[in-house]
């Protein structure tokens, strides 16, 4: 991409403004122009704005799925009538909108959606991307029609997204039920196997998670999310090596454990895309951190004294005031014999959480606490 | 069989008897370049293919080089050479080549009568003859309100720029558009788009009053000022004058000209063919002429050598 001179920069802004009312065919060509002279957002905007209209000519959908990827070469112009073709969508609308819909610009992503629902061959893949978007949008009743139509057009990724979404609005044993008929499928890929078990370990039921989970794991051993969850339900059944082993395989492979992504469809033969689900960065740490306390919960009941302060440091870095890693962490220090932080820990959890058993146990702990530092106290 | 020279015969004469006998078969044209003759299709004195300037490849070429499909879509879309885009895109290349070919004083040509095909172009002689016509007033008259397309576009002020309707854009419009920098002229621009002069000057003209473009008419023409220097005898002065030109705009096949006839007559014989040698490479259809100067030259420069010994 040619870097952009100041004045091409104030040329380019200036005929933006004077065409941004234009027909779909003169946006797109701006788009064409304004990325020559390296302007990329102009051109971007363009490509948006031009997809948005009716009759979009196809260098307008392949415009947008050139820029929203980075890229400025292969963009073409659109001829201003009198051949059929150049009003067809003869570009990648799906990719567009895939790749809009990764950057969140969702108005556009549901205009590619809208343009791909033309093409038979596209429409299951289609129907999928626009019930997410639906679902982001908390239009419940739009999503679930959209990922009806899209799995009876054999959408996979729609069975997967449907069931995500149903957990997400706190039915896990409905989401385990859409999901479970499409795993007795041989073909099943591995991300439908790994929901089945993220929903069952969501649904109080960790021996059937770490099946399923193991089943994806079969097929695609690199899923950090499913290493990741695969250590919560052994940690969940007691099993504490065994969580640490797929706690630390994890950590190796990603140092974030995001567990809900949607995928979307880029058409026939091609590999999904995720997105992940909780668009924000705290839902995304809330995540790593549960899966680090359930680390730290494992090292601890294995002995590794040293590495589970280690863990539960981190976690209370990120938040400062957790009341389970305060009150492990309260644990490891008692064990390691340093009473006097142990009881911090221990009166924080205490004078926090006036009510429940996490806070009676902290309580009682910091009374020994405070009992077995006095025996270490000077005479 | 049909044939003859072209400084004997027109090929727009050749083409029009053709037409009036409504003649099927090949017209061999070798002009310039013998290494590159065109291929006129005739079918009952209409012309329907011009090989190779306006062919399948060449058509699929223009329309990338124009950017109004991709290399993909050129490769492999079949229906491409029936769409509309296509179709314009052959006529266009057939009329320039037509029109560069009708001009042709050197060369022979040769008309092979054969059976009666149909082609993806259907222009009768007269009517190319016509549009060549028009083609050449609107050259003219717009010449002379561009300063023989010298003058220089450069974007309006950005008040202007931005205000006022959205205008109608051709893709022409904006390719011409893409290259204005202020400092180009039309006549470089439309070189540098492979487009005819009054098309581009036109998009010029029109972008213009859209308030888009404004355009810079330099105050005087180099080529005036080395003409009149060479005039005068004041070799040096004109020779200067042209080497600037032409290191500005090195597309400018009448510079290379003048620079050589101004080196000439300041007596630098090998500097004289150095720039015809450019103008033969920049203006193929005057080819045998500068080769004749420079084959002049040549004979001076060894004359000088002889009478040095």
């Amino acid at each position: 991409m040619p870097a952009a001179r100041p004045r091409d920069a104030l040329i380019v802004a200036a005929l933006g403004r004077r065409l941004s009312q234009s027909d779909a065919i003169t946006l797109a060509n701006f788009a064409w122009f304004a990325a020559r002279r390296g302007e990329h957002r102009a051109a971007l905007d363009a490509a948006r704005a031009a997809v948005a209209l009716p009759d979009a000519p196809h260098t307008a959908w392949r415009a947008l799925e050139r820029l929203a990827a980075g890229q400025t070469a292969g963009m073409l112009l659109a001829g201003t009538g009198g051949d059929a073709a150049e009003a067809a969508p003869m570009g990648d609308p799906l990719a567009a909108a895939v790749t809009a819909h990764r950057e969140l610009d969702h108005p556009a992503a549901e205009a590619c959606y809208r343009a791909a629902l033309e093409r038979p061959v596209l429409a299951g893949a289609a129907l999928n991307g626009m019930g997410v978007l639906h679902e982001q949008r908390r239009e419940r009743a739009a999503a679930d029609t959209a990922w009806q139509q899209a799995t009876a057009s054999g959408s996979v990724a729609a069975v997967h997204n449907s069931a995500l979404a149903m957990l997400r609005r706190g039915f896990p044993h409905r989401a385990r039920t859409m999901v479970a008929a499409a795993v007795q499928h041989a073909s099943a890929p591995p991300a439908l196997h790994f929901l089945a078990g993220y929903a069952a370990l969501a649904d109080q039921d960790p021996a059937a998670a770490m099946a399923a989970l193991s089943t994806a794991l079969d097929g695609d051993p690199e899923s950090a999310r499913a290493q990741f969850t695969l250590g919560l339900a052994c940690e969940r059944l007691g099993l504490h090596a065994d969580a640490l082993a797929a706690i630390r395989r994890a950590l190796l492979l990603s140092p974030w454990y995001l567990p809900q992504v949607w995928l979307l469809d880029r058409g026939p033969g091609t590999a999904w895309l995720e997105v992940p689900a909780d668009v924000d960065d705290t839902a995304s740490t809330a995540h790593t951190d549960d899966v680090l306390l359930s680390l730290g919960r494992s090292l601890l009941q294995t002995g590794n004294l040293g590495e589970a302060l280690a863990v539960f440091d981190q976690v209370l870095a990120h938040q400062p005031s957790q009341a389970a890693a305060l009150f492990h962490r309260g644990v490891v220090l008692a064990k390691l014999r340093r009473y006097h932080e142990a009881l911090d820990d221990w009166e924080t959890v205490g004078n926090a959480e006036s009510e429940g058993s996490l806070a009676d146990v902290s309580r009682r702990h910091a009374r020994s606490a405070r009992e077995l530092a006095s025996l270490f106290a000077a005479p | 069989m049909m044939h003859g020279p072209l400084h004997e015969i027109s090929l727009i004469e050749v083409l029009q008897l053709l037409q009036r006998g409504r003649r099927s078969g090949v017209l061999h044209v070798i002009g310039v370049n013998p290494d590159a003759p065109r291929h006129v299709r005739l079918l009952d004195g209409v012309i329907v293919d011009v090989e190779p300037d306006a062919g399948d490849d060449a058509t699929r070429a223009g329309l990338v080089a124009r950017c109004l499909i991709s290399e993909i879509e050129a490769a492999d879309d079949p229906v491409l050479l029936d769409r509309a885009v296509a179709r314009a895109m052959r006529e266009q290349l057939a009329g320039q080549s037509l029109g560069a070919m009708l001009h042709w004083q050197h060369g022979r040509f040769d008309f092979e009568a054969a059976p009666a095909l149909p082609g993806p172009l259907s222009v009768l002689p007269d009517t190319l003859i016509f549009s060549m016509v028009a083609s050449e007033t609107r050259r003219v008259e717009l010449a002379a309100t561009t300063a023989e397309f010298h003058a220089v576009p450069d974007y309006a002020s950005l008040d202007l720029l931005a205000a006022g309707d959205a205008p109608a854009l051709t893709p022409r419009d904006w390719r011409v558009l893409d290259l204005v920098d202020g400092t180009r002229d039309i006549a470089a621009i439309a070189a540098s788009l492979d487009e005819a002069l009054e098309e581009v000057a036109g998009c010029v003209q029109a972008l213009q009053a859209a308030a888009i473009l404004e355009l810079r008419v330099p105050p005087a023409s180099s080529a005036a000022v080395a003409r009149a220097a060479i005039e005068a005898g004041q070799y040096e002065a004109a020779a200067q004058v042209l080497r600037h030109r032409v290191d500005q705009h090195p597309e400018d096949v009448d510079a290379w000209r003048s620079l050589g006839l101004a080196e000439v007559g300041a007596g630098r014989f090998e500097e004289a063919i150095a720039a015809w040698q450019k103008w033969r490479v920049t203006d193929p259809e005057h080819a045998g002429d500068a080769a004749a100067l420079m084959q002049a030259a040549r004979t001076m420069v060894e004359a000088l050598r002889d009478s040095r010994e």
